[in-house]
């Protein structure tokens, strides 16, 4: 029976339950690239030549960050909250896994089926949109940062689901959160700089706004000061981490009083 | 092992469960417990487990590892066949684990584990659950309404598996079941609860003589039978039996004799749960003044 450690089978369960949320793959995959292309196009085609790449670049880093939002913020919230539902993760937990261990396995997996889209993604943008090559420290960076967005979002839908324990309440949440987050970060054609200054203020604790606007230089090999953007993470990690102790408090189980 | 004291359960404003005297649940015990829809039945159990608040006192050694539970509905995701489900849960290998083996044969479970769980027939539901509570192999194992929805024939032989399972084993068994042959097969303690309140608790063969009598002998109820017997004393039975309750061998050979005399079919008991439960609800109601007075 089990130890209170992750295992190799309950890992390769998460694996097999999240390719099997067809939500996550439509969001998470197919839309994202027929997105770039579709933008890549239209778009490109309005600058003059010499620009184009630079345009490129900024279409495909924004939809880079559909990627781990549709996948562990919507995708993740849709799935799991229709477990709870159907009191999934209590059943598992009355077998003896515990809630930290449930959530491990699904991050991990998720984490992994997050970097797969977005390896699918970056390939078949380079078939067919004109990137430039990033610099290799530029890539592991990208790596580092899918990671930790995709591990606080996936925390953020975990503990809404939680709270909320049904679909309907869950998804009207993150699919509030996740155009909320698309809008202040400058993901739905208005720049941050065109906010007024307090919106400005709270769209620069979001790491995905340093992404869509900054990254480009980090990619180019350009020097970039990081400060701001490890602020916004640690902002981001704390918020996701209010929401999860308050989701902890909700569903704990109760002793004698 | 759980000794529960003035437990109390809410929900709103409504009080799901109020039980004031002690209730022991030592290890091996068979317990069944038994009451209408809404009698707190499954919040007892969920309050044992954790799951819902309450107030009172539920002592026990054991954590909630070391208790099973078979829910009155148990899910599992439909994204793969039920066998990578089973090994997950159980973080082992069908092929390598020799109990689990043996239990997926012991239940035919095996011609299912390719299947996905939204496939399976209710049986088939049931019975994965069962093979995974099983391998718990906890202190105390919880099965509330296991056979619920299920057909007669299913319900029967899956009985007869559990039952033959915990033959010889030490672990306690709580069962919450609305059949009274399931109860009288598995377990040899009663807790009957109402509206919330404990109306009895103890082994079944002392309910069964404090609300019964020693045996009782049942016909059926019909004009002839009703006839016969009138002003016999009789005790609660369902609508389409008549229940006569012995104090002693006498009073039962007494009542056979004129029944055999008359050429009527009749049925001797001495641990029908059904027929105790009945007589214990209807003397709480009559608030302990209709107690049994058994033939002598």
């Amino acid at each position: 029976m089990y130890s209170n450690k992750m295992t190799a089978r309950l890992l390769s369960y998460e694996i097999r339950n999240t390719i099997g949320n067809m939500f996550t793959i439509i969001f998470g995959v197919f839309f994202p690239i027929l997105m770039s292309i579709l933008f890549s196009n239209v778009i490109t085609a309005q600058f003059p030549a010499a620009e184009r790449m630079e345009v490129n670049m900024s279409i495909f880093l924004s939809l880079l960050m559909l990627i781990p939002m549709a996948t562990l913020l919507i995708g993740y919230a849709a799935n799991f909250s229709q477990e709870l539902e159907n009191n999934i993760p209590l059943r598992l937990n009355l077998f003896g896994v515990n809630k930290q261990m449930q959530l491990m396995a699904k991050l991990i997996s998720n984490l992994i089926f997050m970097i797969g889209a977005a390896v699918v993604y970056t390939v078949v943008d380079m078939l067919f949109i004109k990137l430039s090559t990033p610099v290799i420290g530029a890539v592991l960076f990208l790596f580092v940062v899918l990671i930790l967005i995709g591990s606080i979002l996936l925390v953020i839908a975990h503990s809404v689901a939680l709270i909320f324990g049904k679909f309907g309440p869950t998804y009207a949440v993150t699919m509030t959160l996740y155009f909320a987050l698309m809008i202040l970060c400058g993901m739905m054609g208005v720049q941050v700089s065109q906010f007024p200054p307090f919106v400005q203020n709270i769209a620069n604790l979001i790491p995905m706004t340093y992404m869509g606007r900054d990254y480009i230089q980090i990619w180019q090999g350009h020097h970039y000061n990081i400060t701001n953007f490890v602020i916004s993470f640690l902002a981001f990690a704390l918020f996701a981490l209010v929401i999860y102790l308050l989701s902890m408090w909700k569903t704990r189980r109760k002793k004698s009083r | 092992m759980i000794n529960i004291e003035k437990l109390q359960v809410k929900y709103g404003d409504i009080t799901a469960l109020n039980i004031k005297e002690p209730i022991e649940i030592n290890k091996g015990d068979r317990l069944g417990i038994i009451g209408s829809n809404g009698a707190g039945k499954t919040t007892l159990i969920k309050a044992i487990l954790g799951l819902v608040n309450f107030t009172g006192q539920i002592n026990t050694t054991l954590k909630f590892e070391e208790m099973a539970v078979h829910m009155q509905e148990n899910n599992y995701v439909k994204t793969m066949p039920v066998k990578f489900i089973i090994q997950a849960i159980l973080n082992t290998d069908i092929q390598k684990n020799t109990r689990l083996r043996e239990l997926i044969d012991f239940f035919e479970f095996g011609p299912c584990l390719n299947k996905k769980f939204q496939t399976l027939s209710g049986g088939q539901k049931q019975r994965l659950t069962i093979i995974l509570v099983l391998m718990q192999n906890a202190s105390i194992t919880f099965f509330d309404e296991v056979t619920s929805g299920l057909d007669f024939e299913t319900r029967k032989k899956l009985m007869a598996k559990i039952s033959q399972w915990y033959e010889n084993n030490e672990n306690a068994l709580c069962i919450i079941s609305h059949y009274y042959d399931e109860l009288d097969a598995l377990t040899n303690k009663l807790l009957i609860l109402e509206n919330g309140e404990v109306i009895a608790f103890g082994k079944t063969s002392e309910l069964f003589e404090r609300f019964c009598g020693k045996s009782i002998i049942v016909i059926d109820n019909n004009e002839k039978n009703r006839a016969l017997t009138e002003g016999l004393n009789k005790i609660e039975a369902p609508e389409h039996l008549i229940a006569f309750p012995c104090i002693d061998s006498d009073a039962e050979i007494s009542i056979v004799t004129n029944l055999s005399h008359n050429d009527v079919n009749y049925k001797r008991s001495d641990n029908d749960i059904e027929i105790l439960f009945v007589n214990a609800i209807k003397q709480h109601r009559s608030g302990g003044k209709s107690k049994c007075t058994a033939i002598r």
